[in-house]
């Protein structure tokens, strides 16, 4: 076991460094050259090959990558373009905002979607079955940003319960902080919820069919009982693997939600860094949600060993 | 209790099953669901084609008398900021979302298969390689990794494809390296390598086209996914240029206007999601069809 | 007199994909405290359904109980609402059941111990600490060595045998009056299922619980059973006591399975004779007689009048038939059955006996070892010995049988044979030419003289190409016609060969029967004109009557194109029957090579003789006068092989020096060589 789980660490290790080099790369093989954008069209040859210089971008390629790696394993992730800070002061005021709000999707998301499956399941071809079922392929085909927009109208505009968009810290003020929260996180979590709601649904399914499932009826269980205990821990095998993957694309939303509610969070200094080209700030940022997602893998495949004893040893 | 059959007994009987072609028609067509998704894309694909002969307007034709007008028999969904006709400027949208769905989707199938083919049928170094790679880009998100790379080439309709081709990618890989490396161990390959067949003509006559039906699926669901990034894309200001009409562009452009002209926004919002819905009932479908296992179970 | 359960005219449909199937159709019986009753009868008999009907524990939908009672202590348990508290203590408490698949009827997330204290809670009100003792006390009851720690073990840490056996336990727990064990043996070893099958004897007896044994395998009926049911097609067609049943059938189906099993005591020329056609579909079942289509003493009766009813044939035996057949008559039949297709053969090979030729494969030394990688540079750490230093060799026209149980390296053997691993070490001397270490595209012009006929037809057939596409693969591949005409009549020619229809060519896998598959799987081993060719327990998955068919198919083959055969299984009877040679191997090396006169009726190693303990023999009578010694304990891993003799740790002869040096494989005379110190 302590292998495999050192095996997936030195994995991890490997693809972070990946992430490193696409990043890098998507930054600096592309056409356009940043010192000519940051200086604008009026800016003379000098000036541009002396910025060039300055940020070292004469150097070969490779020399610039490892300079850049070398910083980022000191923990200096450059200082942004536009915003003439560190990357990491930049970050360390915005990140947070974005972890709490993916941290409460994912939440969410798993306290609803999961239940919703399994009910789904257990009750398949009923009509709360097809409610469930219904609800989750509209939930993975909704913009993200439009359900938003429709909650603003509806809650905000039209009845006027919850703020039209801003952002309050929860722990600052905390009746204040939640009302701003709702309704970022609610559509935050509409994907992930519907795509657990809909892997409950189908492993539970599937689980339900198996010979163990019947020797567990066979000895008398009550049906809540073979249920929850039989087959729930089953299923949610799959439902493991799916966590990481959905953190992603919380992640990928949170850029979108925070855009609509006027968050100041990673997402939309991100969208800023990405249109401006400031790709100091780009690169440092990308390359942090990459480890996230990374470490998280990690930590859901050392879940998953507790899960499945089958893969212990 | 409801599930699936899994005795062997009462199936193992059914000696004289239909043929192949007749049991996949017969039981797609069983899902009326099917049925509302193909008829929603059938007429997506009409609208596309034949935009400017259906949409009442040109979806450039500005008219500044007539300036967020509420709908009206003139306008079904009324006008934008610059009085172009809100019903006229989706119809055309259909264009970009398809075309992106499909270009993006066949970049990323062809680029995707074939890795995933090396990796499963090669193994070893270039598998681990290969896949590492894959894990990468998987670990950014893919609406940021298809910002960034669409906003580095430049930020046109044709690197909006590419960028979302490219981080669709790794879906395609790990799918087909898991189907050949499963595929490969089936008693059928290994007959074929005993019958003397090359490596080639096993991989070709066996493994291929044992490995399409999910394939097929996960074309179709993606196509849905693709729809949704580009809209996200637009969203954000990425893709076509401003006067051409994409529905994501549309919602962002209608917001400020949602007290007056909520239309505006919601209207494409809609017509995003008609399309998506209709891919993944089309999807779901297929898989059912395709794979007996499967068989009820999403 | 009531009985302890009685079930009366239960039918049982499934609604499958717009067509309804009925799984079990009018069946009644009976079981009574203490005894052991057992149902009999082929996939598809409806013999599993009916038990899980009782209990209603099939799949609803799409099963569905039509109509019928079980009465089970005075209550009608089909009245009962399967979510009832009354109809939960039967389950369990009162009736328990063993299921056939022991790898996956356990949760594999949830320890052993837990699984059995679950029930014991449940239905004795113990408390967990109570609990927990009785399940360790269940486990050792069982064999589990080690229980006070195995009973926190998942499943996985389990083998089959041992699976099982926590099955016996979990069902026996709650000391029900009726045990059901459906297939439970089925999957396991033959040694395993010998264990076990004492071992529920011996606790159903000693706690007078009756049993009820659902199984195909009539050895283990005649030998356990007091009574029997036969059921085909979802109806039970004769019942009576075993020894009536065995020595006075009546029923041309309880006589056409009798006659289709090899045994361990036949005469070895019996011809089987193999019960033709299939088992009719159940969604389109007739209103007469179901077997009527297969039978060979059928009358006009028997196609115009409704299927016939259970009738008394003697006390307490009923049979379901119009014709009732006498006990001449069956034998009439059987030796025109026999004496047809014994000239059909002679006419095809005019020489009777087999004439070995030369040696055609030899295998020398044969080595098959799989790393076992360790840490995070998967440094090799050790190796898997799955065949272990394997030496014999194959005459052309002979029939080699290769048996032994799981692990013990007969199919490693075959597949390294077939190059379809890359051997070790030694020497496989094939056509004059070592092929053990022949690069992969040196092999290919030689794939055309060797082929293989797999166990499972279904995965073994290309399920996206036609059937002639497949059988002919062969053809194309190695050039071997020159036109597509030549093409097109060779494969007619091949079906026909293996007795199927060549309209069928265009049909794609699917639409074939299992029986219809493995032919489809023996024609494009055929293809390329082989010398030889290797069955993987190519008839083990198949129903008994259809595997006569098979087994007759290949020795018919074999006698019209000379055919050489290496013919791997694990059902002795059936090696018996087919070889001339048996090799017996055990935990990857060969234990002993015979002739199969001398290895049957003189086999010398203990294993090998034990081996043949445990195999049944489908007839009370010899059964009664049988001694046995069961040979006890599991069979290690390969990883963990006894030092010294593999066999040691487990052999009634066995002293301190077998565990000091493997013993070489001795020849002791007559072709017959052992490996074993003990015996001379």
């Amino acid at each position: 076991m302590t292998t495999m789980l050192l095996r997936r660490l030195v994995q991890a290790v490997i693809v972070l460094f990946i992430v490193t080099v696409i990043v890098f790369l998507i930054m600096h093989l592309i056409p356009g050259d940043p010192a000519q954008i940051m200086l604008g069209s009026t800016a003379t040859q000098e000036q541009i090959d002396a910025l060039r210089h300055q940020m070292g971008l004469d150097k070969p390629l490779v020399v610039q990558y490892f300079l850049w790696l070398g910083n980022v394993l000191h923990g200096n992730l450059g200082t942004s373009i536009f915003y003439n800070q560190p990357v990491t002061q930049l970050l360390a005021v915005r990140l947070p905002i974005t972890l709490q709000l993916g941290l409460y999707s994912l939440v969410v998301s798993l306290i609803l979607g999961i239940p919703a499956g399994i009910i789904a399941a257990v009750k398949r071809g009923t009509f709360i079955d097809s409610i469930v079922i219904f609800l989750s392929n509209a939930g993975v085909a909704i913009p993200v940003f439009w359900l938003a927009i429709l909650g603003v109208y509806v809650f905000s505009l039209k009845l006027g319960w919850l703020p039209v968009q801003g952002w309050v810290s929860p722990f600052e003020n905390f009746g204040e902080g939640v009302r701003y929260l709702v309704m970022p996180v609610l559509v935050l979590a509409t994907l992930p919820l519907s795509s657990f709601a809909r892997q409950t649904r189908s492993s539970m399914l599937e689980v339900i069919r198996q010979d163990y499932i019947r020797t567990a009826r066979a000895k008398g269980l009550k049906e809540n009982v073979v249920i929850l205990r039989h087959a729930l821990r089953n299923a949610l095998i799959p439902v493991i693997t799916l966590l990481g993957i959905s953190l992603a694309g919380i992640i990928g939303g949170a850029v979108l939600v925070e855009q609509v509610f006027n968050i100041p969070g990673m997402g939309r200094l991100l969208v800023q860094a990405i249109l401006g080209k400031d790709y100091i700030l780009v690169q440092g940022s990308v390359l942090i949600i990459g480890a996230i997602v990374v470490l998280i893998n990690l930590a859901t495949d050392i879940a998953y060993t507790y899960v499945d004893p089958r893969i212990k040893g | 209790m409801e599930m699936q059959t899994t005795l062997e007994e009462p199936v193992s009987t059914a000696v004289a099953r239909p043929r192949r072609g007749r049991k996949f028609i017969q039981v797609f067509l069983d899902r009326k669901a099917i049925l509302v998704g193909s008829l929603i894309l059938l007429v997506m694909v009409v609208l596309a084609v034949f935009a400017p002969y259906i949409a009442p307007y040109s979806p450039y034709q500005q008219d500044l008398d007539h300036t967020l007008a509420p709908p009206s028999w003139q306008h079904l969904l009324g006008t934008d900021l610059f009085g172009r006709d809100e019903l006229s400027r989706i119809i055309f949208g259909t264009r970009a979302s398809l075309m992106v769905g499909v270009v993006s989707v066949a970049i990323a199938g062809g680029v995707g298969i074939a890795l995933g083919l090396m990796a499963g049928y090669l193994g070893g170094i270039i598998d681990s390689l290969i896949m590492r790679i894959m894990d990468a880009l998987m670990a950014i998100p893919p609406i940021i990794l298809a910002l960034s790379i669409g906003s580095a080439l430049g930020g046109g309709l044709k690197d909006v494809m590419i960028s979302l081709g490219i981080a669709l990618i790794p879906i395609y890989a790990r799918l087909m390296r898991g189907q050949v490396l499963s595929v490969r161990e089936a008693d059928y390959v290994i007959a074929g390598e005993l019958s003397g067949s090359s490596n080639l003509r096993n991989m070709l006559v066996h493994v291929l086209p044992n490995c399409v039906s999910p394939l097929i699926v996960l074309i179709t669901l993606n196509l849905g996914v693709a729809i949704l990034a580009e809209a996200a894309l637009s969203f954000l200001g990425l893709g076509m240029a401003p006067p051409g009409a994409a529905w994501g562009s549309m919602i962002n452009d209608g917001y400020p206007y949602m007290r007056t002209n909520p239309l505006l926004s919601f209207a494409p919002g809609v017509a995003v999601m008609l399309v998506v819905v209709a891919f993944n009932l089309v999807g779901d479908a297929l898989r059912d069809a395709l794979d007996p296992k499967l068989r009820g179970s999403v | 007199m009531s009985h302890l359960l009685e079930v009366k005219n239960l039918k049982v449909q499934f609604k499958l994909d717009g067509r309804t199937v009925k799984a079990v159709d009018g069946v009644s019986f009976h079981v009574d405290a203490g005894e052991i009753v057992a149902i009999v009868g082929e996939s598809g008999s409806g013999k599993s359904v009916t038990q899980y009907s009782i209990l209603q524990l099939i799949p609803a939908p799409p099963g569905e109980i039509v109509e019928g009672e079980v009465l089970f202590e005075g209550t009608d348990l089909l009245k009962l609402d399967p979510r009832s508290q009354e109809l939960r203590d039967v389950r369990g408490g009162k009736i328990g059941i063993i299921f056939q698949e022991p790898m996956t009827s356990l949760n594999p997330v949830m320890t052993v111990g837990r699984q059995l204290e679950e029930s014991l809670i449940l239905h004795l009100k113990l408390s967990r600490s109570q609990a927990r003792e009785r399940a360790i006390e269940l486990l050792r009851r069982v064999g589990i060595p080690d229980a006070e720690h195995r009973v926190n073990y998942y499943p996985h840490q389990f083998s089959g045998g041992m699976r099982q056996r926590i099955m016996i336990a979990m069902a026996m727990s709650c000391e029900p009056k009726i045990l059901i064990a459906d297939e439970a043996t089925t999957a396991l070893d033959v040694t395993t299922q010998a264990q076990l099958l004492e071992l529920l004897r011996d606790i159903v007896r000693s706690t007078n619980t009756a049993l009820v044994l659902v199984t195909h395998n009539l050895g283990v009926v005649a030998r356990f059973a007091d009574r029997i049911y036969v059921m085909y097609a979802g109806g039970i067609v004769e019942s009576g006591t075993c020894k009536d049943i065995f020595a006075n059938p009546r029923h041309p189906y309880t006589v056409g399975l009798l006659r289709a099993i090899p045994r361990l005591d036949d005469p070895k020329d019996r011809k089987l004779v193999p019960i033709d056609g299939l088992p009719p579909d159940l969604s389109q079942k007739p209103t007469t007689c179901a077997f009527m289509p297969r039978c060979v003493y059928r009358t006009a009766r028997c196609a115009q009048e409704p299927a016939p009813p259970l009738t008394p044939v003697g006390p307490g035996h009923e049979a379901a038939c119009y014709v009732l057949p006498s006990a001449e008559e069956f034998s009439a039949a059987a030796n025109a059955a026999t004496a047809a297709s014994e000239t059909s053969a002679a006419l095809a090979a005019p020489v009777q006996q087999k004439q070995t030729g030369e040696t055609i494969l030899e295998v020398r030394n044969l080595k098959m070892y799989f790393p076992v990688t360790k840490g995070l540079l998967k440094r090799k750490v050790s190796d898997i010995k799955a065949v272990d230093d394997v030496s014999f060799d194959i005459r052309r026209g002979e029939t080699i049988g290769l048996v032994g149980e799981s692990g013990c390296g007969k199919t490693t053997v075959a597949r390294a044979i077939l190059r379809m691993y890359d051997p070790t070490d030694g020497q496989i001397v094939f056509r004059g030419q070592d092929i053990a270490k022949l690069p992969k595209k040196d092999l290919r012009p030689l794939r055309r003289h060797m082929a293989l006929v797999f166990q499972d037809s279904y995965s073994s057939l290309d399920p996206r190409l036609t059937a002639a596409n497949i059988v002919g693969e062969p053809l194309k591949v190695n050039r071997l016609v020159a036109s597509r005409a030549e093409y097109d009549r060779r494969i007619d020619e091949l079906f026909e060969l293996v007795g199927l229809r060549p309209e069928l060519k265009h049909r794609y896998p699917h639409e074939f029967s299992g029986g219809q598959r493995q032919r489809l799987g023996i024609a494009r081993a055929l293809a390329s004109n082989p010398d030889f060719i290797v069955c993987d327990e190519a008839i083990s998955a198949l129903d008994v009557s259809i595997q006569a068919q098979i087994i007759n198919l290949l020795e018919e083959l074999q006698a019209k194109l000379g055919l050489t055969y290496l013919f791997i299984a694990h059902d002795l009877s059936v090696v018996r029957h087919i070889s001339d040679r048996v090799v017996v191997m055990y935990l990857g090396r060969v234990v002993e090579i015979a002739d199969w006169k001398s290895l049957y009726e003189n086999p010398k190693h203990p294993y090998t003789q034990a081996l043949l303990a445990a195999v049944p023999i489908p007839d009370p009578f010899v059964e009664e006068q049988r001694e046995r010694i069961i040979i006890q304990g599991d069979i290690p891993s390969v990883m963990n092989k006894p030092p010294g003799c593999s066999f040691s740790n487990r052999c009634p002869l066995a002293t301190k020096e077998c565990t000091e040096q493997v013993p070489p494989l001795t020849h002791v005379g007559d072709g017959h060589s052992v490996a074993c110190i003990k015996v001379s």
